[in-house]
């Protein structure tokens, strides 16, 4: 015999067919029309044993039948829900299981995360507060909710949380990391460092430790730790050469190689920078639109590996700038410039050369 | 001997084996079964035309017995046609217009492309579902009683699709889909329901249409597709009188208030 299934179903409170209900409960919405709904899908599956639960929201009946034969819904079930991310599926396991277990901490931990996730953080605060207050040595549950209160915005009620977690379970990488990144917004960057060093140490394979670290490297003194802020970056995007991580370290990358850019140019405008784009703009002139935006197309492409522009032994291959060129990373940094500027205004791209824009557009005589 | 495509495909419990053969002897060509992960329904046959080499017999995962029981489902049902080519139901171009049009009606916004897609989404939907659910149940019962090797993936299998199914039911659905669409769908899947929940003794299964009152129909349905229950589903029904697909799809079009959506096809299907 198979397993039974669990069912969930919800059908609108009109469509209930009041000839399977007592004649004196069939008006619609009344209270004895629930009580008798109730009543029918619990007659329902009572011969197949279980649990049934019936709720009434916005005109529809709610049902959930759940197959175990204990009086709970199962561990096993919520935490494969919970691991297959069908929050929709644990959750009114969850509740079931505390309306019948109300300190049950796992339950109030899992429910408190899926909240969280959900940004339903006033419920998320209340549920996981109870967890750490009934079992405080729950680091999971620590960090959790020290990550609510820091989404709800609350940093000064996030720390407590986030220091016993550390406290607790010093080589936890997300209570590390979460009491770090927490340092950072409240401008604590030394502080925060240690927390985020250990973090990266314990999980270095982990791209978000690698790359908040060495966020946090920069703030704190960022000319001293270039070398080992780059580092990070090219490790993080090893680990995460793709989404929304992935753009995120990369603009820090063009960012970093800006700033040095402009160590080395001691504050003035770089004229080799200025030179390129002068060739660039000329080089885009020249082109019909299509050929433009094919240009554009390939530096972009070329850019978004990463443009070491401070490291002029780098070379790379443009097959439709001025007909093939093989450029420093510099020179194509500044055709993407151009191209951005020309082709696409209004958007950012990323790499600050304003001051050697302007004045290329000057020597050529166009108007910023 | 059936030829298996797909190098590594585990053994076939017996009843599989013996479904394969049987559809080769019946038709003269081998079928070839593998493994289709993209297959968008759990299993489908496209039987040979005169020029084919072999049946082409797509199953959506084969790590389980479920795929044996899909297999023998989808030979059955091939063997209900007969050594001809199977019987197909044509669309009909002005109905899959008027569910277009209906569903560029609907209160949700889409642009008319997508209500043109989704139309004929649904309206495609619908026969495949006419096709395949009232001759199914004929297949379902043949196997539960001529396969104990089967029944418990038959049972997940029918299991599973139901309390899926039941996800249509929800009040929003119905506010999404043209009406005709919607009615007749779910009332099939309540046919399904109620004619699974008796044939694994889990009359529990079909409570949440019975309680939206579609049980009389779903009773009807069923009746029409069984026929006599004592010959249905053998594999002989123009013999035996026992009800064809035709019959049985054109009485449920009828039931069902969707007659007239489609035309019979002597294609390949």
């Amino acid at each position: 015999m198979s397993d039974p299934q669990p069912i969930r179903f919800s059908v609108p409170e009109a469509e209930f067919d009041l000839a399977m209900l007592p004649e004196a409960a069939r008006e619609r919405g009344s209270q004895a029309f629930r009580e008798a709904v109730t009543t029918y899908y619990k007659d329902a599956y009572r011969e197949a044993g279980g649990r049934v639960d019936v709720s009434f929201a916005d005109g529809a009946i709610e049902v959930n039948w759940e197959p175990q034969s204990g009086q709970v819904p199962a561990s096993a079930t919520i935490t494969a829900h919970l691991e297959a991310g069908r929050y929709d599926e644990a959750i009114p396991l969850l509740r079931t299981r505390l309306q019948l277990e109300p300190d049950h901490v796992e339950s109030l931990y899992n429910l408190g995360m899926v909240c969280s996730d959900r940004m339903e953080l006033k419920e998320a605060r209340e549920l996981l507060g109870r967890a750490v207050e009934l079992d405080p040595s729950h680091v999971n549950a620590q960090v959790a909710l020290g990550i609510a209160a820091l989404r709800d915005r609350d940093t000064a009620a996030a720390r407590a949380p986030l220091e016993k977690a550390v406290v607790l379970e010093p080589r936890n990488p997300f209570a590390r990391r979460t009491l770090g990144q927490l340092l950072l917004m409240e401008d604590e960057t030394a502080a925060a460092l240690p927390h985020l060093r250990a973090a990266a140490e314990v999980a270095a394979d982990d791209p978000i430790n690698l790359f908040t670290y060495a966020q946090a490297l920069l703030a704190s003194d960022g000319d001293s730790h270039v070398a080992e802020a780059d580092a990070l970056f090219k490790h993080a995007l090893r680990l995460a050469p793709v989404g929304e991580l992935a753009e995120r370290i990369k603009n820090q990358q063009r960012k970093l190689a800006d700033r040095v850019m402009r160590v080395n140019a001691q504050g003035m405008p770089r004229m080799d920078a200025v030179e390129y784009l002068i060739s660039a703009l000329q080089a885009y002139r020249e082109l019909a639109p299509e050929g433009q935006k094919q240009l554009l197309a390939e530096v972009v492409a070329l850019s978004q590996r990463g443009l070491a522009i401070n490291d002029p032994s780098q070379k790379h291959t443009l097959s439709h700038y001025r007909d093939g060129s093989t450029v420093s990373a510099l020179e194509a940094a500044c055709v993407y410039y151009a191209g951005v500027k020309l082709l696409l205004p209004g958007q950012d791209p990323g790499l600050d050369l304003g001051r050697e824009y302007a004045l290329a557009q000057g020597m050529l005589g166009e108007k910023s | 001997m059936p030829e298996i495509a797909r190098p590594g495909f585990r053994e076939f419990l017996p009843s599989a084996n013996q479904a394969l053969a049987d559809l080769e002897a019946a038709t003269g060509k081998p079928v070839m079964v593998v493994e289709a992960p993209e297959l968008n329904v759990l299993a489908t046959i496209r039987k040979a035309g005169p020029e084919d080499a072999s049946h082409l017999l797509r199953v959506q995962g084969s790590r389980d017995r479920q795929a044996d029981y899909l297999i023998v489902y989808e030979c059955r049902m091939a063997l209900r046609d007969g050594p001809d080519p199977r019987v197909v139901l044509k669309d009909k171009r002005d109905r899959r217009e008027r569910v277009i049009s209906a569903c560029e009606k609907l209160p949700r916004q889409m642009t008319l492309a997508e209500a043109r897609n989704l139309g004929s989404f649904l309206y495609d939907g619908l026969l495949l579902q006419l096709r395949s659910i009232g001759p199914g149940l004929v297949v379902d019962r043949w196997i539960r009683e001529h396969c104990p090797d089967l029944k418990e993936p038959q049972a997940q299998v029918i299991e599973s699709q139901i309390t899926s199914n039941v996800g249509a039911l929800q009040p929003s659905t119905r506010a999404n889909f043209p009406a005709e669409i919607y009615e007749a769908s779910i009332a099939m899947n309540a046919a399904y329901a109620v004619f699974g929940g008796d044939l694994l003794g889990k009359p529990y299964l079909a409570v949440p249409y019975l309680s939206v009152g579609h049980g009389p129909l779903a009773r009807r349905l069923i009746a029409s597709a069984l026929g006599d229950p004592d010959r249905a589903g053998t594999g002989e029904g123009e013999a035996t009188g026992a009800p064809t697909d035709r019959t049985i799809i054109d009485s449920w079009a009828q039931e069902l208030g969707v007659s007239g959506w489609y035309e019979w096809s002597e294609r390949i299907a």
